[in-house]
């Protein structure tokens, strides 16, 4: 029963990964001229980096356009 | 104020901004909802938190569909940051009092999992377009219309939600924390002197007057909210009493969820109290119910109530509904039909088109 399970997580997975612009052109697409010190669009990244620096975190929601 | 900040302009906000790991979020698909909770509809809004997942403060406030603007400042919202590091350095050893910024339990665990969002095509990883995108502001609508569809209670909560502090008598300076420019009412009563800077409402550290706004959120009817206020220099205590049905003398109706409730129950544009309607004219009591249609959806709308469409005309006049006279403002009406009518049930309207009384019934989703 795993390998058809892990197989389908893949599957989801890719298949989502697949749906996703990279954060630079949805970024270019949006012409969101943000400074290129923000993380951008991404909670997961901004978490991992607040976890190695011991900095706080904030989070800006904005909607552009 | 968005651009000014994102691009890094005023130097010595960006000096405060490297301090924090800064992420700028552009849509709200997979937003996981057990983390990030605030007013939804805000066009702005920030949130300072621990790589724990631990909230210690919100920032943004809005009042209006115009100057989205008007009750926020760079001189506010860099309060707010220098506040959120204070916080942060007394981490954790301050976690105690931290717990009631936390998101409560959502019902669903991120938008694209709310019923009433899963068949709309723009409810997709963002695309780059305004119409390829989850909007922070769909959150708010998804909740409520998913409560209808699961025949849930819709509290007051998610209509009037994240009431100005002028609610209770509060005017709070944006450019500030949260200090008190001026005091009535329940306010008033409490005891909130202008000048005053609330430190703690609710026992909860105060950043921002969305602070104060999260805190008045999960407040109950007829409860009360401890408060401490810094007073030349001294700490006062305060206690906020907060009468039954407190939260309706605001407004929702500049909100994006009211043009869904317009479009999907009344089938309607905005309907405006009618102060130069006919019956005014003639002498009708001014506390009367007269609820003006502005303006019917265009055909594009494609959610709107047909049935109610084809009964509603540009410049009828509501007079009472289900023969109820008290229902004068937007808010209170669309309250009512949400809130006490439930999905598959009518309402019958009575309606002033020119010179003449009709009666319109009208089928609600």
């Amino acid at each position: 029963m795993r390998a058809p399970l892990a197989t389908g997580l893949i599957l989801i997975a890719g298949f989502t990964a697949a749906q996703e612009l990279p954060k630079a052109e949805l970024k270019k697409r949006l012409k969101d001229d943000a400074h290129s010190s923000w993380i951008y669009d991404d909670l997961s990244a901004a978490f991992a980096e607040a976890k190695k620096t011991g900095k706080p975190i904030l989070a800006v929601f904005r909607c552009v356009p | 104020m968005d651009g000014q900040f994102a691009r890094r302009e005023d130097v010595g906000l960006a000096l405060v901004l490297d301090r924090f790991v800064a992420v700028r979020v552009v849509q709200a698909w997979g937003l996981d909802l057990a983390k990030f909770q605030f007013d939804w509809d805000l066009t702005w809004a920030a949130v300072f938190l621990n790589a724990d997942g631990t909230i210690y403060g919100r920032y943004g406030t809005r009042r209006a569909h115009e100057n989205a603007d008007q009750e926020i400042s760079f001189e506010g919202f860099r309060y707010a940051l220098e506040g959120a590091l204070e916080i942060h350095s007394r981490y954790p050893g301050n976690a105690q009092e931290l717990a009631g910024k936390q998101a409560s339990k959502p019902r669903w665990p991120v938008p694209e999992s709310m019923p009433a969002l899963k068949d709309r095509p723009n409810v997709a990883p963002a695309n780059g377009t305004r119409a390829g995108c989850v909007h922070c502001h769909q959150v708010h609508e998804g909740e409520v219309w998913s409560l209808r569809k699961s025949k849930s209670d819709i509290p007051d909560r998610l209509l009037w939600s994240f009431p100005m502090p002028d609610t209770v008598g509060l005017s709070l300076d944006p450019a500030e924390g949260a200090v008190v420019r001026k005091s009535e009412l329940a306010a008033k009563e409490a005891g909130f002197e202008v000048g005053d800077r609330i430190r703690r409402f609710g026992g909860q550290p105060i950043l921002s007057i969305a602070d104060v706004q999260w805190v008045l959120q999960f407040a109950g009817d007829g409860g009360s909210v401890e408060a401490e206020v810094e007073r030349k220099k001294q700490i006062v205590p305060l206690k906020l009493s907060l009468k039954g049905g407190w939260r309706r003398a605001g407004d929702y109706t500049w909100r994006s969820l009211a043009w869904s409730l317009r479009h999907r129950l009344a089938g309607t544009g905005p309907l405006k109290p009618s102060p130069s309607s006919p019956r005014r004219v003639e002498g009708m009591k001014e506390a009367t119910m007269q609820l003006e249609v502005v303006k019917l959806p265009p055909d594009w709308v494609k959610d709107r109530n047909l049935s109610a469409a084809a009964e509603l005309k540009d410049g009828d006049v509501i007079i009472a509904v289900d023969g109820r006279t008290d229902l004068k403002r937007e808010a209170d009406f669309f309250a009512y039909l949400l809130q006490e009518k439930p999905a598959g049930s009518s309402v019958k309207l009575k309606v002033k088109r020119g010179p003449k009384e009709i009666e319109a019934v009208i089928k609600l989703p």
